[in-house]
């Protein structure tokens, strides 16, 4: 069963991003304008002891800290992470100051005359070496009756899974610009979150909220990496526009971007599980770390959502989480498609086939006697409110995949994984009630036309087409009478950042129901009506016991990954993807689609080539030459589908999905490459290096 | 930035250019370009820019009876498209970037560059490929395997650049190019392996085996290409031990971002076992 509005439309940004005419941040002609390049710190953990300028030719700039009138901090949750270093540098790549100027040629000179000297301290470079102090953020919880005494007499099984950064690789790097015509700054770019860039100059310039203007420009992709960090490039443009008088444009080159902006928090996580004489799983117990890296950033939220998901899809009370995050001198990570998804259901997908295969069960029968229902309590004692329809999830993907028969008839050096997986949709906790408090508004015009007035970014992901079909479709008008540009915070209410895999749910559920004033007023010929958030009154949130409805809903997938393995040169080849979700409705099927392809072979890339890596604090894949991502021959065509389950409190009925794809392939991979290769894999990613020293190894 | 830029109107103008000025050839350039580009867009050289890939005299295929010679300057995917070019070059350069890199980049770019993990390098030296530089005094023919000395290293002079690649037909019973890398389209290899040989008598003859991206330099290894002439693939592989040997004595691999020692190794060691063994069934 489909429904109409799943049927695919033409992009709204289909044919500029074709043709070529789209033009980003960096194609952008600036009249008068000035580049902006940042020199930054040469140390990983340092005092500054002098910094000497040289002398600065007519229209060149030096910015520092000193040219910041109000906070020196980019507020993100907490307030540690400095906008220039001033006394101290934290990381290789913190940013000291800035050069600004007309020719790039000439700035790269004075960047080469310019001399820090400091007095290098003794960097934490490792968790390890970091876990000798105390963590700077901790959590943790209980789901039911979590007694340790009763517990250790029982049979347990415990194991450790690692994982490491990984970098979003978004095709456009970070680019902003910056206009100041006094008194009101103007800030344009690339990103997901204009409304966090606003905070971020409100909190540096204590100007007044309405001379400050955030524009997004066309961007190039985002998966979390510009959700946080263009805040950086905002503050330090608009900094050398209001010191120099002109606009300043600031590009990151790729090796900057790949080694100084935020990446997927590596982790390594610990589960311990609980049988009873009969061999049932009666109890839980994970213990998670994080690498925060020099500042907080979004740590703790990445830290909670991937505690939070660390229960899967199973009901196995008691659960008892513990989280910590270290601070070592490495640059900031921060938000990545999936936000600790993906590093929680590798490890709980991996610990659950590892289970199955010491009590020598099918790994789909073990999950399937332990899958949540509708009325279950989620892992902080909330509720799954409504219909969990795994069952179907689960034999969907049989019938598709035929997942048993590969299982069971798995020749040699062939293998076949899967993973079932959630996703909560939205923000963490009760952001989306008390911190977002999203607003939205319709523009009703005398032609006939409508425009939706929403920050919601459109960073490939196709929400300016999404949120216009909703509106249109809610509206019963065509969707060329829709008109939905990029968002500035000059023209549009705070509807939230664009991430979380919120913005179709939430923000497509405002501007759904705010549809139904727009008709009642239909005849008027021009008015404009708002509306904020509705956050579900059955909900509840206490963040100090972290207890109730960590997520509004939640989304569902399954995946199976068919795989051969290479003896000779320890390659995999993947034969067959299976994906099946339950999104509620799409909104349109080739853009599920799209998201779908998408973040599989991001997922796919994780768990099987992306690696980065420091030595003394320096990242080495400093390039895509070194950092190496997938590409079209890696991997075959995915096959997917998504279930009939509209969400009741969602537009036309629809889910999150955005990160969904992503965060429990490499469980499925990493299943299908054990059974190929016989040996196990509690690390990513797994590359044909580690799959050679495992086998080594593990044969010893 | 480009200090100066010549665009030479003929092969004897640039020969003399060459001979006159400090002078940096540029070919298709995806090897240059992607090493000397800078945040800013410009490109650092110190030397004159001169192009080549427009002159007729570096490009094109000829052939005779006993060899193909292929003009430095010709495009890879041009030689992809040869009727002369052996099987088991085009197989080597077919695995070189992708369908845009080979249209612009180019076989005397690939040698000139003395990359490690040149693709075309193990195929080239497996065939015994001559080397024509030719500067205003005349052409002097040289060994590929004399050619690269160090990574990025040549014994080209700088009054001199490479006219064509001269490659000996040679018959064959087997061949096989692998090549391993981080992925599967547009990666760079971190190792690759170029065997070819002949059957005589059930008996492997004339064997060469050659080995990319491992160590410093593209290597041969003759001692064990001759331990295994006019010996059966069987006899090869009940002696292997001699075999792994002489090769990790040779290779000298080396752990770097794209791989470690180890595994280049052993996987040199099992691709070159398996294409001995594909010697067994004829
Ligand atoms: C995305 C990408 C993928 C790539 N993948 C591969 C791969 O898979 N395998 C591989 O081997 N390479 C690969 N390369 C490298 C490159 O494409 C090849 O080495 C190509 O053959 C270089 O040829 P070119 O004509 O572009 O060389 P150029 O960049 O023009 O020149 C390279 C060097 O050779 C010198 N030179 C060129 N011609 C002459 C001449 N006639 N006489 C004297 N000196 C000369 C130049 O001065 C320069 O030092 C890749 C490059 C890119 C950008």
């Amino acid at each position: 069963m489909t429904s109409e509005i799943s049927n695919p439309v033409k992009r709204l940004d289909f044919d500029e991003k074709i043709n070529g005419s789209i033009r980003y941040t960096a194609d952008m002609e600036l009249p008068n304008g000035l580049f902006a390049k940042t020199l930054r710190s040469e140390h990983a953990y340092a005092q500054i002891i002098n910094i000497t300028t040289p002398s600065l030719p007519d229209g060149y700039f030096i910015i520092t800290s000193k040219d910041i009138p109000h906070n020196n901090t980019i507020p993100v949750v907490e307030n540690d992470w400095p906008i220039f270093a001033e006394e101290e540098v934290h990381y290789i790549g913190e940013p000291i100051l800035l050069i600004v100027g007309p020719d790039i040629q000439m700035i790269e000179n004075l960047m080469d005359q310019t001399i820090i000297e400091y007095a290098p301290f003794k960097p934490t470079l490792t968790l390890k070496e970091a876990m000798q102090n105390p963590p700077h953020l901790e959590l943790s919880y209980t789901k039911g009756d979590f007694d340790h005494t009763t517990l250790k007499v029982l049979d347990k099984f415990e194991e450790t899974f690692e994982t490491g950064l990984q970098e979003q690789a978004y095709l456009e790097t970070q680019s902003m610009m910056a206009i100041y015509e006094a008194p009101v700054i103007k800030v344009y770019g690339s990103m997901q979150c204009p409304y966090y860039i606003k905070d971020a100059l409100q909190n540096a310039l204590a100007f007044s909220p309405e001379n400050i203007e955030v524009y997004q420009n066309p961007t190039g992709g985002g998966f979390g990496g510009k959700e946080d960090f263009p805040s950086v490039l905002g503050v330090h443009t608009a900094l050398a526009a209001i010191k120099s008088g002109h606009p300043v444009k600031m590009i990151y080159d790729r090796s900057e971007d790949l080694s100084y902006t935020t990446k997927r928090h590596p982790c390594k996580i610990k589960l311990t599980t609980y049988f009873d004489e009969n061999h049932h799983l009666v109890a839980r117990e994970a213990d998670i770390i994080l690498d925060s890296g020099a500042y907080t950033g979004l740590t703790n939220v990445v830290l909670q959502r991937l505690s939070f998901s660390i229960m899967g899809v199973y009901n196995i009370t008691p659960l008892h989480v513990s989280a910590r995050a270290y601070k070592t001198h490495k640059p900031p990570n921060g938000a990545f498609r999936g936000f600790g998804g993906p590093q929680a259901f590798f490890a709980i997908e991996s610990h659950m086939n590892h289970i199955a295969s010491r009590l020598g069960v099918n790994p789909l029968d073990l999950r399937n006697a332990y899958l949540v229902k509708q009325g279950d309590m989620t892992s902080t004692e909330g509720k799954f409110r409504h219909p969990v329809k795994l069952p179907e999830l689960v034999w969907r993907m049989e019938t598709m995949s035929d997942y048993r028969n590969h299982f069971a008839e798995s020749e040699e050096y062939a293998g076949v994984g899967i993973s079932l997986f959630l996703h909560g949709c939205g923000f963490t906790g009760s952001g989306e009630k008390e911190l977002l408090k999203s607003k939205v508004s319709l523009a009703k015009f005398e032609d006939g036309t409508v425009e939706i007035k929403a920050s919601s970014t459109e960073i490939g992901q196709g929400s300016l087409t999404t949120l216009s079909k909703i509106v249109a479709q809610a509206l019963e008008i065509p969707i060329d009478k829709v008109i939905h540009k990029l968002p500035s915070t000059a023209n549009c209410p705070d509807s939230g950042p664009t991430v979380a895999s919120r913005t179709t749910m939430i923000v497509g559920k405002i501007l759904y129901d705010l549809c139904g004033e727009v008709k009642k007023r239909w005849n008027e010929p021009r008015f404009e009506v708002s509306a904020m958030y509705k956050y579900p009154s059955d909900l509840f949130w206490n963040n100090t016991e972290l207890k109730g409805d960590a997520y509004p809903e939640y989304a569902w997938g399954a995946n199976v990954v068919r795989v051969t393995f290479n003896p000779v040169t320890y390659e995999v080849d993947v034969k067959d993807i299976w994906a099946v979700y339950d999104i509620g409705t799409p909104i349109d099927s080739k853009m599920v689609k799209g998201q779908i392809d998408g973040g599989i072979v991001q997922g796919l890339g994780y768990a099987s080539m992306e690696e980065m890596n420091h030595i003394a604090g320096k990242v080495l894949q400093n390039r895509l030459s070194t950092y190496i991502i997938p590409c079209s021959a890696d991997f075959p065509e995915i096959k997917s589908a998504t279930l009939f389950n509209p969400f009741e409190e969602g537009p036309f009925g629809a889910r999150g999905l955005g990160e969904l794809t992503l965060v429990g392939i490499a469980p499925a991979y990493a299943a299908a490459v054990e059974q190929a290769t016989g040996v196990k894999v509690n690390a990513l990613p797994i590359t044909p290096e580690r799959l050679r020293r495992l086998i080594h190894e593990q044969r010893k | 930035m480009v200090k100066a830029f010549y665009y030479p109107r003929s092969l004897n103008d640039a020969l003399e250019q060459l001979s006159e000025n400090e002078i940096l050839l540029i070919a298709g350039g995806t090897d240059l370009v992607v090493k000397t580009i800078h945040w800013t867009g410009h490109m650092d050289f110190n030397k004159t820019l001169m192009p080549l890939s427009h002159l007729p005299a570096l490009r094109g295929i000829s052939t005779d009876d006993t060899s193909v010679t292929i003009f430095a300057a010709t495009s890879l995917n041009t030689i992809l498209g040869h009727p002369s070019v052996p099987d088991p070059i085009k197989q080597a350069i077919r695995s070189i970037g992708s369908e845009s890199i080979r249209n612009l980049g180019t076989l005397g770019g690939n040698i000139c560059n003395a990359s490690p993990a040149g693709d075309s390098l193990p195929a080239l030296l497996g065939y015994d490929a001559m080397l024509t530089l030719q500067s205003v005094q005349g052409k002097r023919m040289v060994k590929l395997a004399d050619f690269i000395h160090a990574p990025g290293k040549t014994r080209i002079r700088p009054d001199e650049l490479l006219l064509s690649v001269t490659i000996p037909k040679l018959s064959y019973d087997r061949y096989r190019f692998s090549k391993i890398g981080q992925r599967k389209g547009c990666a760079i290899s971190k190792l690759s392996v170029f065997g070819i040989g002949r059957i005589e008598n059930g008996l492997i003859s004339d064997i060469r085996l050659s080995y990319g991206a491992l160590g410093p330099v593209p290597i041969r290894i003759t001692d064990a290409e001759r331990f295994m002439n006019r010996k059966s693939a069987s006899e090869v592989l009940d002696n292997w031990d001699i075999i792994e040997n002489s090769l990790e004595t040779q290779l000298k691999p080396i752990d770097d971002l794209r791989s470690d020692a180890a595994y280049r190794l052993e996987v040199a060691l099992n691709l070159t076992k398996e294409f001995i063994a594909s010697f067994t069934h004829c």
